[in-house]
């Protein structure tokens, strides 16, 4: 698995786009193979488990995070286990994917309980993948810098 | 020997920092034979039920390595020496010096770096944790952009006697000032 972070519109996606697409360059130089992507705004888990790619993958995050807490009562470790869980399941089932995700803790720490919780998930689940990650590159104003 | 450690919400920087200090321990066990003193110096306050949560999550995190804690809201007051302190983390303690004690966020800085210069002073390897808040694109009110310009302020004054200045992303230390120790 590969790992992009950055902030929002570094052009990380442009840049795994174009990283994916070499790979994928067809034998003869005609083409490519067309990349599997999935959205993290949209795509399901078992989608991401036949991607090539992921984009926006703090997004999927953030709807596990929501689907997994409640209104009265936010419950964090239950819904970061719920996150990790399916990262875990993710990775076993597409060990190749590329994963993209937006860094969102570099902030100050939001008013509402909920935010603050979803923001230390993310960060927690990021900590997990760039453990299992083979690369990990933050990409700073459309420059990759390779951080593992 | 100063190490800034810096790094977002959830970056895994308390983690690292507890690691560096236990593997400071380590090596001075191995140079001079005998076991360092380690002084946690904890900063938030415990108002409320999430504060605790969290306090109980670094303790936990904390357990079994060593540490003597002392709460330290305002800053360290103790006299006693260590081998190793971790003050964790400057943020809070930006917080609380500046809404606690009214301070401006130039005072702050200035009484941060005196308590940091004086820890150096007592000890020879002082760890220091403090936060990333500076990219999140909101404006927000007067009082909380004074605040983060607090912690800048902060982190730039103490990177400048830090040897080691180095930021956790995700449990990665990337190392900005200072060559990266490799302790893992």
């Amino acid at each position: 698995m590969e790992l992009i972070i950055g902030g929002c519109f570094q052009g990380k996606t442009a840049y795994g786009m174009d990283k994916l697409k070499e790979r994928k360059l067809l034998p003869d130089g005609s083409g490519v193979h067309e990349v599997i992507v999935a959205d993290g705004e949209t795509c399901t888990w078992e989608q991401c488990a036949k991607a090539d790619l992921v984009t926006r993958f703090h997004l999927l995050l953030r709807r596990t995070f929501k689907e997994s807490t409640d209104d009265q009562g936010i419950l964090p470790e239950p819904a970061l286990k719920a996150m990790t869980d399916r990262v875990n399941i993710l990775l076993n089932k597409n060990p190749k994917l590329m994963i993209i995700c937006d860094e969102v803790g570099c902030g100050i720490i939001p008013m509402e309980r909920s935010e603050r919780e979803y923001r230390e998930a993310v960060g927690r689940v990021l900590c997990l993948l760039s453990k299992r990650a083979e690369s990990v590159e933050r990409v700073m104003a459309g420059i990759p810098i390779k951080i593992k | 020997m100063i190490w800034l450690i810096t790094g977002g919400s959830g970056s895994g920087k308390s983690e690292y920092a507890e690691e560096l200090v236990c593997w400071l321990a380590e090596e001075k066990m191995k140079t001079k034979q005998e076991p360092a003193r380690k002084l946690y110096l904890a900063t938030m306050q415990s108002d409320g039920t999430e504060a605790r949560e969290r306090i109980a999550r670094h303790r936990k995190l904390r357990q079994g390595k060593g540490f003597v804690t002392v709460e330290a809201p305002y800053g360290p007051e103790s006299e006693e020496t260590y081998d190793i302190i971790l003050l964790e983390c400057v943020s809070n303690l930006t917080a609380n010096l500046m809404f606690g004690k009214g301070m401006s966020a130039d005072e702050t800085a200035e009484e941060i770096l005196r308590q940091v210069k004086r820890l150096s002073e007592m000890c020879p390897q002082v760890v220091v944790v403090s936060n990333e808040v500076f990219a999140d694109g909101v404006l927000y009110d007067r009082e909380t952009m004074e605040y983060m310009r607090g912690i800048g302020l902060v982190n730039r004054k103490l990177s400048q006697i830090a040897e080691y200045v180095c930021e956790v992303i995700y449990s990665i230390p990337m190392y900005v000032k200072g060559e990266d120790p490799c302790i893992s």
